[in-house]
């Protein structure tokens, strides 16, 4: 890479870019490196280590210090409860976590994510055996008007709907700016989660694509110019008792 | 496939198709399906299917393009009888495509610009088409991907060493070009 390409430059060459590795690697495990005491623990290449340090502060990619990992929690799905039980009525891009209340209701645990919304299981607050899916929008996109204007078309299309295998939408709110949806809870899984089970089994293949095709026909009737632009395996939900129903992921 | 012609403005889709499909074909089986055709297919499909699809956004004619690729890479897969790859990248183009937003996104100096925009994922996508392809890889594995580096080193087939300089020299130049066109 570099103009000076000796024997030695080569050598601190790889030296750098094996603690950035390695850097990486501490993050990788869950550990919390601290950029600075890393760069001056190898006084030889500081200045390029705390170089690039700098270029991913810059773009906000260096891991935390502290235990509390944000770059991590992005990516990884994993975090834990935390000790208040409602969101920072200050912040709405902070994701809500188990344990928090959104409106009338109390978040249970992640079911899953799509391209901007997040799916969980949540219950009524003052009914715990009322269990539900609550949809809301990722943080980061929690402030987008366009995104928000998204979620209520969802809501409303899905509202439009009358049909054994496409779920009911109960409630659509908003709690210290951030919207969600309320509908009916599947706790069967998605048909991606049994893939495996319908290889053998075409009847049942078949009878699953039968009434996801009539659905998706009443979805596209009741909503003209309405279309669901990601019909997948992972979007369609089974109940506990094995019916079929489709996520709503509709767009016009 | 390289003789079907795609209309301009349909290049701008190109990097960033190439960008998610990078992400989600390791270098092994590159010499089996060739990136460059499974997304010119991709474009090709798109544009045949044009009709209809005008009054589209950008973010969803974004989704409809991870959608056709989604296909054609599982189509490809199937006839390498690599079916058990199939269902591991369900909701990964979209969470590559997100985490190519998040990134344009944490880019901005100013906070007020700070808004999430799939759009976004387009021009991180054209400006990573100006870092070497191996920089523009490790980087939407590392921090779109989400990928640990161990793991980026078996999808590149690269040392631990190489991958540290990608990651490296990559984010500079992608430093460089952020802090000039955002």
């Amino acid at each position: 890479m570099s103009e000076d390409a000796t024997p030695q430059a080569d050598e601190r060459e790889a030296l750098i870019n094996l603690a950035i590795y390695d850097y990486h690697a501490a993050v990788d495990r869950g550990e919390s490196p601290d950029p600075v005491e890393w760069a001056n623990a190898r006084p030889e290449i500081s200045t390029e280590l705390a170089a690039y340090f700098d270029d991913l502060a810059k773009l906000d990619l260096l891991a935390p210090v502290m235990s509390s990992d944000r770059n991590r929690a992005r990516t990884t799905d994993s975090w834990s409860p935390r000790a208040s039980g409602a969101i920072d009525p200050h912040s709405s891009a902070e994701s809500p976590r188990p344990g928090d209340l959104l409106g009338d209701y109390v978040i249970l645990e992640r079911l899953g994510e799509g391209g901007q919304g997040v799916v969980w299981k949540a219950c009524a607050k003052d009914a715990l055996e009322i269990v539900v899916a609550l949809k809301t929008l990722r943080s980061s996109s929690a402030r987008d008007p366009a995104s928000t204007d998204r979620l209520r078309a969802d809501a409303r299309a899905i509202a439009q709907m009358r049909h054994v295998n496409i779920i009911k939408i109960f409630y659509f709110g908003e709690d210290r700016g951030r919207r969600f949806f309320v509908m009916e809870l599947m706790e069967g899984g998605t048909v991606a989660d049994r893939l495996a089970s319908y290889v053998n089994d075409p009847r049942s293949a078949a009878i699953l694509v039968e009434k996801v095709a009539r659905a998706v026909h009443h979805a596209h009737t009741r909503n003209p110019g309405v279309i669901h632009l990601d019909l997948k395996p992972r979007n369609i939900l089974l109940s506990s008792e094995g019916s079929r129903r489709s996520r709503t992921s509709v767009s016009r | 496939m390289s003789h079907r012609r795609v209309p301009e403005e349909f290049g701008a889709f190109r990097g960033y198709l190439m960008a998610l499909a990078v992400a989600q074909v390791s270098r092994d089986l590159r010499h089996r399906i060739d990136l460059s055709d499974l997304v010119q297919e991709t474009l090709y499909e798109a544009v045949r299917d044009w009709t209809g699809a005008r009054e589209r956004t950008r973010a969803e004619t974004m989704a409809w393009l991870r959608s056709l690729l989604r296909c054609n890479l599982i189509d490809r897969l199937r006839r390498l009888r690599l079916e058990r790859r199939v269902v591991t990248f369900d909701d990964a183009l979209e969470r590559t495509s997100q985490g190519l937003s998040n990134l344009v996104q944490s880019g901005r100096s100013n906070p007020e610009a700070r808004i999430v925009r799939e759009e976004d994922a387009l021009a991180l996508a054209e400006l990573l088409e100006r870092l070497s392809p191996s920089q523009a890889e490790a980087i939407v594995l590392k921090h779109c991907q989400g990928m640990s580096v161990a793991a980026i080193g078996r999808h590149m087939n690269r040392t631990p060493e190489a991958v540290g300089g990608l990651l490296r020299h990559g984010m500079r130049r992608l430093r460089e070009l952020l802090h000039g066109e955002i």
